[in-house]
């Protein structure tokens, strides 16, 4: 990731403040949702919707 | 034999006859925690005079009527993200160091309904995600079995103190294994129930989907008694734990720890007996297969990444160096995830439950690794990273379903081994049953941290 990437995501999410003051970690951060992003399964379903497990029917 | 060496029913029967005093308990468990609490750092804030106060009440109603319930005159220890009125709730954190609770948290309030007495706050790591760290206001608890090593997290506090017999029982909470995490490292029992079954209001939050209170204790029976105050529906979970596990249909995950994340030998050679064990009481064991570790993991650590931004967000544009740098680590990457990423986690959340349901149906239980290593050198901070996450305890954070770890063994370096027994949503009876019965075949409740 370029450093104007990288710039115009923390300008995106508003941590210019932080990031110039802990650059190593947002790089870090960003660093692991790369790495992550392959690992998270995505379906194609378009109906598929979300669930939360906090819907389960008590008994 | 000393009264802070007591389980919780123990005591609470001594107590029932009158032959145990709240206030000769506290007081023994006050002298535990002073001898061992500078090598353990289980707590951060001791509530002695308010605790001493109630024990002395508890004392004096018992005295005239009998105890309100097992729990009365009972000490519990609280991590430091759940509410106690008129004291901080720090969350191990400089971002929280002037809060003050102006309201007991819901599950506290049962708790002091009950008659527990509370005598302090105990260490997680901040906000229950940052941790093992030694840049924050309070230094991390340690683990009992020896000191150098991670005690677990984030109820580090919970864990140790229990272990260590400062305290019967503690609450700690759950988003990713939190609860099940230093029970494991620590040799005792932790208990995550169904989602929403113990009310989190006044609990701080980490990820709002994900997040569950639930009780540390040394036995099983203890977690049931916590259990039958800490939940709504006043069941009482004590009801049939002695049936033993004749007849209970098992699936053994075995994938989990032998091919998604591999466990340690010993680990492994662990599982296998308990697997042993349970089929040697009468239970059915067979192996049944589960969507990936991985699978599980990546769903768990994007909707936790997503939930816990919305609550850090202000801090970490105002105020990031009030963190531990490991907690803004783990923290940051939610700023920066897509929603789609949100969303797709989400709903692969509801195929993964549909999938463990469908296992259910065959099955009335899981047995499952629950660590795959044995804790890590606190200070060993590589190693430490390279272990927090190999764990199976994030499938029953995503899928909501209760969850229990129990010691099933001790390593060549004398740490604790684990496992962890799973149940259908609301099947705590069912759960706590059967870990009784593992409970009561294993010789591991007699083992006690050197401390």
């Amino acid at each position: 990731m370029t450093d104007e990437e990288i710039a115009a995501l923390v300008k995106a999410a508003g941590l210019e403040d932080t990031a110039a003051r802990y650059p190593a970690d947002v790089r870090a951060a960003l660093a692991q949702l790369a790495r992550h992003k392959g690992q998270l399964p995505r379906s194609s379903d378009p109906t598929l919707e979300p669930t939360p497990a906090y819907v389960a029917p008590r008994p | 034999m000393s009264p802070h060496l007591l389980t919780l029913a123990e005591a609470a029967a001594l107590i029932a006859a009158r032959k145990l005093s709240p206030v000769e308990l506290l007081e023994d468990c006050l002298a535990r925690i002073a001898a061992v609490q500078p090598r353990l750092d289980a707590f951060i804030r001791m509530n002695v005079a308010e605790a001493e106060e109630a024990a002395r009440e508890a004392e004096a109603e018992i005295t005239r009527h009998g105890p309100r319930s097992p729990l009365h005159g009972i000490p519990v220890g609280l991590k430091d993200i759940i509410d106690l009125k008129g004291h901080p709730t720090t969350c191990h954190s400089k971002q929280r160091l002037d809060h003050m609770a102006e309201a007991d948290a819901a599950v506290v309030a049962r708790l002091r309904a009950a008659g527990a007495v509370f005598p302090g706050k105990l260490a997680t790591h901040e906000f229950a995600i940052g941790g093992p760290a030694f840049d924050l206001p309070f230094p991390p608890a340690r683990n009992p079995w020896n000191r150098a090593h991670h005690p677990g997290g984030s109820s580090s506090g919970s864990g140790a103190a229990v272990a260590a017999r400062m305290v019967p029982a503690a609450l700690g909470t759950d988003t990713g294994g939190s609860v099940r995490h230093p029970a494991s490292h620590c040799g005792i029992v932790g208990l995550k129930p169904t989602y929403e079954l113990v009310p989190r209001a006044g609990v701080f939050p980490l990820a709002f989907s994900l997040d569950h209170v639930g009780p540390l204790t040394r036995t099983v029976r203890d977690a049931a008694l916590m259990l039958n105050v800490m939940a709504d529906g006043g069941q009482d979970y004590t009801r049939g734990l002695t049936d033993g596990l004749r007849g209970l249909r098992i699936g053994y995950v075995r994938h989990f720890h032998e091919k998604d994340q591999p466990a340690s030998a010993e680990m492994a050679a662990a599982l296998d007996e308990a697997a042993r064990l349970l089929a040697a009481e009468g239970a059915i064991v067979m192996d049944v297969t589960l969507p990936s570790l991985d699978e599980f993991s990546a769903v768990n650590r994007t909707i936790l990444a997503a939930e816990s931004s919305v609550v850090h967000e202000e801090w970490l544009k105002t105020r990031p160096q009030d963190y531990a740098a490991v907690t803004r680590r783990r923290l940051l990457p939610g700023l920066f995830l897509p929603a789609v990423d949100y969303m797709h986690a989400a709903r692969r959340r509801t195929q993964l439950l549909a999938r463990v349901n469908e296992v259910f149906a065959d099955v009335d239980l899981l047995l499952t690794a629950s660590s795959m290593d044995e804790a890590a050198l606190i200070d060993d901070e590589p190693e430490v990273e390279r272990t927090y996450p190999r764990q199976a305890r994030t499938p029953f954070n995503v899928t909501g379903q209760p969850a229990i770890t129990l010691m099933s063994g001790l390593s060549s370096k004398g740490l604790p081994l684990s496992l962890q027994l799973a149940a259908p949503a609301h099947a705590e009876a069912l759960l706590l049953r059967a870990a009784h019965g593992y409970e009561r075949a294993a010789p591991w409740k007699d083992y006690a941290p050197p401390c």
